[in-house]
């Protein structure tokens, strides 16, 4: 229908966009100009069409609003090329667009402004990562979800500031840390994590619930990166607590995460949890804590490998082999209480040995007194171990201790 | 026509062994994927000195190399080059040298194959007898339709030796050099390592042992002295690296000269590079540059010489020895300005210099001419008589005084140098190469070889170069070779490290001969090696620019960079040549022979020489980071091996598959061992893939991750199984894990631990180590370190000793590490500084 569009109106409808946009900053109007500038929406093909029609855009916008021609130009070619499917030219004309606008941004006093600052994040990590596929596919290099890491960079330090501004900063330093993660630059968080952690005079508390949460559920996985599961859990939970509970794929991405964090601090789900959640990917590994089955969480970790490198749970869930013999040692005693209560206490290790065999576990003597000494070390046991008799002696007094929320 | 052939070096096991003892030659004996199959002459103990460059359409050589010692033959090379001036055969005739006794004297035999047109030419089959174990080096050399292309293609590598087979035609002849220098690595004491000799394109073969010594570590000196070569070169078409010197199209040819003559480290050779290339291989052999492909090179070639006993001497020998013969064409670009004139001098030297291959980059100066053929050397007798024409036809080759009064002084120090080794007479002069010019040098030679004089020799091979084929004598010659375009091709080279293994692990040959022929090809040459060490050995060889990512961008400046020095017309070449480059392979020999001037006739033949260069390079490149990566990873130099590493992830992931899973298995455990992010250790291993689950030490690589954390058994239960260099970055984990471990044992076990079962576990002892004698000193090393960490160690009733675990357990601690400073470099302590300031 492009083709049928006069000129007449598509000069029209261009015209009315930037007249839109100019009243809009002149009025402060921060919601109408956060929706005009949101490129990738659907609602532009009225817009779009109109450029289409009429490719002298930017001489018209160049003309008729001068003082804002660095900012309109490369956003009518950015919409432009989005509706051609252009989106490494459009992240590049956008780019230059929000720079513009960020270069104006800095001298409004106050915030009025902040929802379209928002916009124009979101929008130019969409854009990105669009011109990143298309980049790929024709074989070159990926590059602009970088660039608008960079470009984010700038706006968050136009925003972690004294002042007004600083409460939009989170919803950028969101928009950093997934792109971040999808790049796999995690590392760079850390200054962001910095500068919003260690501000005085900005409660975090203060921030847009949604930011916080989004916020705590990336913390928090870098917190299971780093094998900090008490603070993970923290950061987790309170995501959890915070999240909107109708959003059920936020609830589910959080408890992804949640769950094996939980795990290894002794903390087992029930089994509706995951069944609700759609995460039956724990639901072996939960049943082997429980069994002491360590047959069954090797299946579960080799079934679902993929998904938990993918992830980043896997070797969260490969440590939890330790609570498994811890149990299976437990089991053992237990049995052995009720069969010999005299020497409940003392377990033999070739006893651990048979076991493990009968779960096709191959191990060797000395391995499984390796393990037998691991969990002594790791205060999973309580007791000691006698070299000489192969036997692993147990605390009368509660040789199993639970972890209680202590990790490992 | 664009005949590559790539030809396999074949080692003779048997006839390293014979060399030296120690050193087990490596075995592999994998053809190289190199379509022409040469036929090795195995030589016998007698010495052959016959050099025939015979000129065919394409040429053939075949170098045999005897050393007369060993009788270690060397495998020949063929050089399915095309050659196709009649004028063109130069006979070389090395004598056997007299070598002193470790030298051994090499003979080249250069068997003129006539290639036949179409793709009979191309396949060759070099028949090795025996060797096996060694990495050939498969050169191909492209014939253009010029004829006057020499490929020397055949390297004949001992056991010991470490052919490189550079495959000169430009890019290939890096590769070569690549293979060579992993080889090198593997050094034995026995080797001297000329780890700084300049790279010779070609690759270098190493004898350890007898006198012969290359060093392995030349090679990454090679890799150097390839990129400087290389510069010129850019243009395409591989040469290889025996010495051509014929190179037609201006593509500087690089001769290997495989210096049969072992070089001795005593004998110090001076190379005196005139030209700025020297200037750049002194540098890289000295000083480590820090850019980054030198700054690599180098760093191998250290390491390697780590192994070598005198390293420090023999480099420098090595460097002389390293003749570049340099292409008149590709000279106006080298900032040296070597003078055109050298065609004839092209190859030779490099035969006396025993484990050199060198390059000889055709040089200018006609006077250049290597002496490499002193390699050769063996004994012409007549001392006056030859030696007097030989100084005339170096003379003679002088276009001015002042060449002619470098080359007086040229020619003394290399009479004086005879008269000294005792070489005077043996020397064959009437082979010997005219000297270059520019690069005059004495190449000193080991005791056992003759000198090389060729200026830029840069690597020694054993087996020399194959010379060049046209006579050097015949100055008019060389016009022919430059006119003609020669598409050096290159073969692959394969080298086998000997394995003398320094250290214990067994060694490895290593294998390097891949054929840069197809891309899938390239690295899987490399055979890895049990050995970790050999590993290393690998030669690397370095492409000008150091990375290998920019692959096109590079190639594509220097082709520009060659061209424009050249005047053939490059320029659509590199597009299509990855496409069509198998078939172009196929086809090729036909080129028409023309004795005189050859351009390339057709875009496909330039197309073919570039898509193998930029192949070579890249293929080069990653060896040579793969090379630098294992040295890295056997000094225990964890910064330095994940450069190694970043780099080869771009490699891989742009197809090459070389050592892949090697590495990855390496970067998981360097990650999960010595890295605090768990993150990473996630992404390496979400970034295995399937197959890669499957390789052997990728699984292994995996289990240790998984016992990392703390069943110490069966980590050292892995640590003695551990494949390749795995070990070795275990070894880095081991006191962690050992000092992890008896904290462990001492807060779970009561009373005691007797020490004997420990030791066993923690891998002190050998768990299968009944035997007291062995156990014993396992044992008093275990004490040591309990001391060392605070254990208290008492003795029970039986006499058998114990650790007293209770005690034990608030007791240990881990003794600071000598010379720790928190920044980690002990030579800017504050202290020190402090003390200094004062």
């Amino acid at each position: 229908m492009a083709a049928y569009l006069s000129m007449g109106e598509a000069h029209r409808r261009i015209g009315d966009y930037l007249s839109r946009v100019v009243d809009a900053i002149s009025s402060s109007d921060g919601a109408a100009l956060a929706s005009l500038f949101a490129v990738s929406a659907p609602g532009s093909t009225l817009l779009s069409d109109a450029l289409a029609a009429f490719p002298d855009f930017p001489r018209l916008a160049g003309d008729r609003f001068p003082h804002l021609a660095d900012l309109l130009v490369p956003l009518l070619r950015a919409i432009h090329s989005h509706s051609l499917q252009r989106f490494a030219d459009a992240y590049s004309s956008f780019e230059k667009a929000a720079n513009a606008f960020l270069q104006e941004f800095r001298n409004w006093e106050t915030p009025w402004a902040m929802e379209a600052m928002h916009t124009v994040a979101l929008e130019i990590r969409l854009l990105a990562e669009k011109a990143d596929r298309e980049l790929a596919m024709t074989g070159k290099n990926p590059d602009k979800l970088q660039a608008a890491g960079s470009f984010l960079m700038k706006v968050f330090g136009a925003l972690a500031v004294k002042g007004p501004k600083r409460i939009g900063a989170l919803y950028v330093t969101c928009q950093l840390f997934k792109i971040y993660f999808r790049l796999g630059t995690v590392n760079l968080c850390r200054s962001v994590i910095r500068s919003i952690e260690t501000a005085r005079n900005f409660d975090f508390e203060d921030f847009p619930v949604k930011d916080k949460v989004t916020y705590m559920y990336y913390t928090g996985r870098l917190e299971v990166f780093n094998e900090n599961f008490l603070v993970a859990d923290q950061k987790l939970t309170y995501a959890l607590m915070h999240c909107n509970p109708q959003s059920e794929s936020n609830l589910r991405r959080i408890l992804k995460f949640l769950i094996p964090v939980k795990l290894s601090i002794g903390v087992l789900p029930k089994r509706t949890l995951l069944e609700r959640y759609n995460l039956l990917e724990y639901a072996d590994v939960m049943t082997s804590l429980k069994r002491g089955d360590l047959r069954l969480l090797r299946q579960a970790l080799d079934r679902h490998e993929d998904q938990f490198l993918k992830s980043g749970v896997y070797l969260v869930l490969e440590k939890l082999e330790l609570q498994v013999y811890q149990r299976l040692v437990k089991k053992i005693h237990i049995i052995q209480r009720q069969k010999e209560p005299a020497k409940a206490h003392q377990i033999k290790l070739g006893v651990v040995v048979k076991a493990l065999k009968w779960l096709e576990i191959d191990m060797d003597v000395d391995e499984v007194e390796c393990i037998m000494a691991c969990l002594i070390y790791k205060n999973l046991i309580k007791g000691y171990f006698a070299h000489k008799s192969k036997v692993l002696v147990l605390s009368k007094q509660d040789p199993f201790p639970k972890l209680n929320g202590k990790p490992v | 026509m664009d005949s590559i052939n790539q030809n396999a070096l074949y080692y003779d096991p048997q006839r390293d062994i014979s060399v030296s003892g120690a050193t087990q030659s490596v075995t592999n004996c994998e053809p190289h994927v190199v379509q022409s199959a040469n036929s090795y002459v195995p030589c016998s103990t007698s010495v052959q000195h016959d050099y025939n460059a015979a000129q065919y359409p394409n040429y053939y050589y075949n170098y045999l190399q005897a050393q007369n010692d060993s009788s270690v033959q060397q495998g020949v090379g063929q050089h399915p080059g095309s050659y196709v001036g009649p004028t063109s055969n130069i006979y070389y005739n090395s004598s056997t040298h007299q070598t002193a006794p470790g030298s051994t004297s090499n003979y080249y035999y250069h068997q003129n194959n006539a290639w036949g047109d179409g793709s009979s030419v191309n396949n060759h089959a070099q028949s090795y007898q025996s060797y096996t174990p060694d990495s050939n080096v498969a050169q191909s050399s492209s014939s253009l339709p010029a004829s006057s292309v020499h490929y020397q293609h055949q390297y004949n590598q001992w056991p010991y030796y470490y052919d490189q087979s550079a495959q000169t035609s430009g890019g290939l002849a890096v590769a070569g050099s690549t293979a060579s220098v992993a080889k090198a690595a593997t050094i034995g004491p026995d080797y001297v390592h000329p780890s700084n000799q300049p790279p010779p394109p070609g690759t270098t073969s190493w004898r350890s042992g007898s006198g012969n010594t290359v060093a392995p570590p030349a090679q990454a000196a090679d890799i150097q002295g390839y990129q400087n070569q290389y510069g010129p070169k850019a243009q395409v078409a591989p040469v290889l690296q025996n010495q051509y010197v014929n190179n037609i199209a201006g593509i500087p040819t690089l001769h290997n000269q495989y210096a049969s003559s072992a070089f001795q480290h005593s004998s110090a050779n001076c190379n005196q590079l005139p030209l700025s290339n020297q200037a750049d291989q002194q540098k890289a052999l000295h000083l480590h540059v820090s850019s980054s492909n030198v700054s690599s090179v180098n760093r191998v070639s250290e390491n390697s010489q780590a192994p070598c006993q005198d390293s420090g001497t023999s480099n420098v020998h090595m460097v002389n020895k390293v003749q570049i013969p340099i292409n008149p064409r590709i000279a106006p670009s080298l900032p040296i300005g070597m003078p055109k004139m050298d065609e004839s001098n092209l190859e030779a030297n490099s035969s006396l210099k025993p484990a050199y291959v060198c390059v000889s980059m055709p040089k200018n100066d006609v006077k250049a001419a290597q002496e490499g053929s002193e390699a050769v050397m063996q004994v012409t007798g007549s001392f006056p008589v030859s030696l007097r024409t030989y100084v005339e036809r170096n003379l003679a080759h002088c276009k001015d005084d002042a060449q002619r009064t470098a080359s007086r002084r040229i020619l003394k120090e290399i009479i004086t140098k005879a008269t000294a080794d005792g070489t005077l007479h043996t020397k064959n002069w009437d082979i010997e190469p005219l000297l270059n010019l520019p690069e005059i040098t004495a190449g000193a030679n080991m005791t056992s070889t003759g000198t090389d004089l060729s200026p830029f020799s840069f690597s020694s091979s054993r087996s020399r170069p194959s010379r060049r084929t046209k006579s050097r004598w015949e100055p008019v010659a060389e016009e022919k070779v430059t006119n003609n375009v020669e598409v050096p091709k290159e073969s692959a080279k394969s080298n086998i490290c000997s394995s003398l293994e320094p250290t214990k692990r067994t060694s490895n040959s290593w294998d390097l001969r891949k054929f840069v022929q197809s891309r899938q090809v390239p690295f899987s040459q490399c055979s890895q090696s049990t050995t970790k060490k050999q590993r290393t050995g690998g030669g690397a060889s370095l492409t000008e620019n150091g990375n290998a990512s920019s692959d096109s961008s590079k190639e594509q400046d220097l082709m520009k960079y060659y061209s424009s020095s050249i005047t053939l017309a490059n320029s659509p070449e590199e597009k299509k040549r990855r496409e069509h480059r198998s078939k172009r392979f196929e086809r090729s020999q036909d080129v028409p022979s023309k004795s005189g001037s050859s351009l390339p006739d057709n875009d496909a033949t330039a197309n073919i020489y570039t898509g193998l260069w930029c192949l070579i390079m890249r293929c080069l490149l990653s060896r040579v980071y793969e090379t630098h990566a294992r040295l890295a990873i056997q000094s225990g130099d964890l910064p330095e091996y994940s450069q190694c590493q970043s780099q080869l992830k771009r490699f891989y992931a742009g197809g090459l598959r070389g050592c892949n899973l090697e590495f990855s298995a390496y970067n998981l455990l360097c990650v999960m061992l010595h890295s605090n992010s768990k993150r990473d250790l996630l992404s390496s291993m979400a970034s295995l893939p399937k197959e890669a689950k499957k390789d052997a030490t990728v699984k292994h690589a995996l289990e240790v991750s998984a016992v990392s954390s703390g069943n110490y058994v069966l980590f050292f239960k892995l640590y003695k199984v551990a494949p390749n260099l795995t070990s070795c970055l275990m070894d880095l984990y081991v006191e962690r894990m050992r000092f992890e471990a008896i904290k462990c044992m001492s807060k779970s076990y009561r009373p005691t631990v007797p020490i004997r079962y420990a030791a066993q576990v923690l891998g002190f002892v050998g768990i299968d180590e009944v035997c007291e004698t062995n156990g014993a000193d396992g044992l008093e090393e275990f004490k040591k370190w309990l001391k060392a960490h605070g254990a208290v160690l008492s003795v029970d009733n039986n006499g058998e000793v114990q650790i007293d675990t209770k005690v034990s357990s608030t007791s240990l601690y881990m003794p600071e590490p000598e010379n720790a400073v928190s920044h980690g470099d002990a030579s800017l302590a504050v202290d020190d500084f402090l003390a200094r300031v004062s």
